[in-house]
């Protein structure tokens, strides 16, 4: 309302909103108004825009003394103000804006408005009397004439906007084409132009909608002529190239479309890292037996024709490589086997010695050649094997050949599954045609308690530390005071509880997957609470939460296309042979990986995990509390989340180099590496790889971590050129089991090969010492 | 081999070696880059006479035509593809010579 005053004029106090509200006059808007507009023309008077101001509101006063002015109103007195005044850029800045902004809402509303430029439509004219001969390539391979039609019907398709603002963002796109001139057009430059469009007009959530995924020009040559170094077990090539375009778009969905945007954004920056995000569509990783493939043969879902169960052990192989690769193409990463010579060993009865030699090294072979699979990968395939047999499968019913039970049981299969795995052994203590180590499948070698009782074990672990010191295939698993667990990927395991040790009585029913992998950046928890305990656990919390809430929404993703069934993209892992489909969701795990908690303690109290008890302690301290927040989440959920050690190949680099850049200062102080940009964070709960810590101190130190590390862990004993001889090595194991609670040991020597004389090296050389030696009449320059 | 042989082999990959003739240490002979390893190696002419074409085009990698292996993370890989976080921690990792650790 106005009110009068003593001269006759009134103040102005209120005004009409353009949905008719009645609202209190506030002279500031005026100003921003003002102020903005001579700012986009370069004004930098903000004293000026509040004497303009003060004048408009002189103007109204005098203007408005019966009745309330309303926001068009006011608009006008500013234009007049500013002219009269003479500040005729501004003037005009603000008139332009005012002219958006009026579009903007009259095409919200769905108003058809028309044309505003005169320069646009006399293009727009000539253009029409020569009949717009514009061509556009679609998507589906075809060239055809420019129809802004589609743009509606696209638009109304996908996003749901009102038809009457589709027409007239495409009105608008087809008015910026035909004024840019440009000849040919490409469906994806006319949705990035529909996107600005609508950016521009302030249809967000509709732009979300309307995304297109894809590649620059430039990054699709480079992935098609250059190695991708993220992942060294992708070799370079067609099909490898293929899975890395693949991955990125997947990668591109999946931060769009399965995660939420709080979880996407803790992705990007680095809170977290959501593993293999280009493989958003399946389930991580798969551990299961043979007995699967031995008792329903090879009958997979859509497959061109149907293998009944195996009768001879050659079959059988043949079978089990290619049921890997079918899984291969439905799991991000590992496929591990269950006591491959146990389950085998039926089939070995009566079988020669040289005929079983003969089927060891076929196996390891298959393998480790089928680097032609999915993306020209090989398949990251482990071989879970026992000297003993375990507890747990001894009275197991053996299946034999053509998928019938024996009328035995597995205990009595012992002398033919000793001879399988050492003749395995022998093949790894070979290595390939030139020498070299076998990169898979990787032997795990399980030791239960029962292993010192069985005959020959002596013998045997020697040959298996022989292979270690020679070859460093060797994976020795410890599983104490009756643990049984199947073990994959680069330290995986899946711990067989009360109600899997009832599977292994039916053992094809041991088929265990992973759903996903979140990893915790645990430095970042250090520099955020900058020194603060509470805080400290307060920031772990925080990545926890996220961590479960990514876990929970790939769940959901996964069970919405599992729930296609058979004509679903999974139908593998949905198909029903035995009562229930193969991959048994209410087994899989969820889980959590570690990284860096090295240098998060060492950020927090000055001192890396080897350099102080109090450092180590709360080390431990910090992963005993992750495991028990794991262990609320699962209660809460009805999931099974479950700490890891992250391999950490490309993550270790990622979150190191992400911090470098967001957290230099902290970062600086602990990172691992050159600074540069050659830099890393130690793995997991490991000790600082560059500390000379004796092995088995190393071994006993990581191992106090391991019992709290549910779905698996490693500690690493470099070789390098160093070649301790196997009885040192099987004490050294013998050690580590009775005295230790580590869970899994590697040994890794290093190795040169040289592919112009076919010698191999012991350790890491830039030259063949033989090929850059002196040669008569022949030098290097 | 005969030298002609051996220079026209060359010249028929420009995207691979130059050759040129040269006197080295008073030897006359020819000089070859090539740019795969980043290579000069002069050979003599009495060296291409007595040697065939494999040995030769060997000697112009000087050794480099290597691959190194050792494990990644879980497993066994060739150094030359890894990320350069993990090449720096190769470079860092301390190699325990596990024999003088006494385990008794």
């Amino acid at each position: 309302m106005s009110k009068i005053n003593g001269n006759h004029t009134t103040v102005i106090s209120s005004i009409k909103k353009r949905d008719g509200r009645i609202v209190p006059f506030d002279k500031n808007k005026i100003i921003e108004a003002i102020f903005k507009a001579a700012k986009s023309v370069g004004g930098q008077d903000r004293y000026l825009a509040e004497d303009i101001a003060e004048a408009v509101t002189m103007y109204l006063n005098k203007e408005f003394t019966d009745r309330i002015p309303s926001v068009e109103e006011i608009q006008d007195a500013v234009e007049k103000v500013l002219i009269k005044t003479g500040h005729a850029k501004t003037a005009k800045a603000y008139i332009l804006y005012r002219e958006k902004r009026n579009r903007i809402r009259k095409i919200k509303q769905g108003i058809n408005i028309p044309e505003t430029s005169e320069e646009i439509d006399s293009v727009l004219k000539t253009k029409e009397s020569t009949d717009l001969s514009l061509f556009v390539r679609t998507s589906g391979e075809d060239i055809i004439s420019w129809d802004k039609e589609k743009i509606v019907l696209s638009l109304i398709k996908e996003t749901s906007i009102e038809e009457k603002s589709a027409r007239t963002i495409a009105a608008e796109v087809e008015k910026e084409i035909i004024y840019s001139k440009v000849k040919f057009l490409t469906a994806p430059l006319i949705r990035e132009m529909v996107n600005a469009k609508l950016i521009e007009l302030g249809f967000e959530k509709e732009r979300k909608k309307y995304t297109r995924l894809g590649l620059p020009l430039i990054d699709v040559r480079n992935i098609i002529i250059h190695p991708n170094k993220e992942n060294a077990n992708i070799p370079h090539n067609p099909e490898a190239t293929n899975l890395t375009l693949a991955e990125n778009m997947k990668k591109e969905f999946a931060l769009l479309e399965v995660f939420s945007p709080d979880i996407s954004d803790a992705h990007m920056r680095g809170d977290i890292h959501l593993h293999d995000l280009g493989f958003i569509d399946r389930p991580y990783c798969a551990g299961q037996s043979l007995e699967y493939v031995k008792k329903f043969g090879l009958n997979l879902p859509n497959s061109l024709s149907i293998a009944k169960p195996a009768k001879h052990p050659e079959t059988l192989l043949a079978h089990m490589v290619k049921f890997s690769a079918a899984l291969q193409g439905h799991f991000n990463g590992a496929i591990g086997w269950d006591a491959v010579n146990i389950f085998f060993a039926p089939f070995l009865v009566g079988v020669s010695d040289k005929e079983i030699r003969q089927l060891a090294q076929m196996l390891i072979y298959e393998y480790s050649q089928q680097a032609v699979a999915r993306g020209g990968q090989a398949i990251f395939s482990d071989i879970n094997l026992y000297w003993e047999m375990p507890e747990h499968f001894v009275n197991v019913s053996a299946i034999g050949p053509g998928g019938i039970e024996t009328d035995k049981k597995y205990g009595e299969y012992e002398k033919e599954s000793q001879k399988f795995i050492k003749a395995l052994f022998e093949v790894y203590l070979e290595g390939d045609g030139m020498g070299r180590p076998f990169f898979f499948p990787k032997p795990l070698l399980h030791i239960t308690n029962k292993f010192f009782d069985t005959a020959g074990a002596e013998e045997f672990l020697e040959l298996a530390c022989l292979v270690g010191t020679e070859k460093g295939n060797t994976y020795f698993v410890f599983d104490r005071d009756n643990t049984a667990k199947i073990s994959e990927c680069c330290r995986l395991q899946f711990k067989l509880e009360a109600s899997d040790l009832e599977d292994a009585k039916y053992p094809w029913k041991m088929r265990f997957s992973a759903l996903q992998n979140v990893t915790l950046n645990m430095p970042r928890c250090a520099y955020i609470s900058d020194h603060n305990d509470t805080k400290l656990f307060e920031i772990l919390d925080q990545f926890m939460e996220l961590s479960v809430k990514a876990h929970i929404e790939k769940r959901k993703f996964i069970e919405k296309i599992l729930a296609l069934g058979q004509n679903g993209p999974l139908a593998l892992l949905t198909m029903n042979l035995d009562g229930e489909s193969y991959l048994r969701m209410h087994r899989v795990t969820h889980l959590i990986g570690l990284l860096g908690l090295n240098e998060m303690v060492q950020y927090h109290t000055g001192r890396q995990l080897h350099e102080s008890e109090d450092a180590f302690k709360l080390g431990l301290k910090i992963i005993s509390y992750l495991k028990i927040v794991c262990e609320k989440y699962s209660r809460q959920t009805g999931l099974r989340f479950v700490l890891e050690q992250t391999p950490a190949e490309s993550t270790a680099y990622r979150f190191a180099r992400l911090d470098l850049g967001h957290y230099f200062e902290q970062a600086k102080k602990v990172i691992k590496g050159t600074l540069s940009d050659n830099v890393y964070y130690t793995n997991s709960t490991y000790l600082n790889v560059s500390e000379e810590i004796s092995p088995i101190e190393r071994v006993i130190k990581e191992g106090i971590f391991h019992p709290l590390i549910d779905a698996g862990a490693l500690s690493h004993v470099w070789l390098g050129e160093s070649n301790p001889d196997a009885k040192t090595l099987s004490n050294f194991i013998i050690k580590i089991f009775k005295y230790s609670k580590n869970s899994q040991v590697a040994f890794s020597p290093e190795f040169t090969s040289c592919l112009d004389c076919g010698k191999i090296y012991r350790g890491l050389y830039s030259q063949c010492p033989y090929c850059s030696s002196k040669k008569q009449g022949i030098k290097q320059l | 081999m005969e030298k002609e042989k051996f220079v026209g082999y060359l010249k028929k990959f420009p995207n691979i070696y130059d050759i040129e003739e040269r006197i080295n240490d008073e030897m006359t002979g020819f000089i070859v880059r090539d740019k795969q390893f980043d290579t000069l190696t002069f050979f003599s002419e009495n060296a291409i006479l007595d040697n065939n074409m494999d040995y030769l085009l060997n000697q112009t990698h000087h050794g480099k035509n290597i691959e190194q292996i050792t494990r990644v993370t879980g497993y066994f890989s060739k150094v030359n593809s890894w990320n350069k976080g993990k090449k720096a921690e190769l470079k860092d990792r301390y190699r325990s010579t596990i024999e003088k650790i006494p385990v008794s």
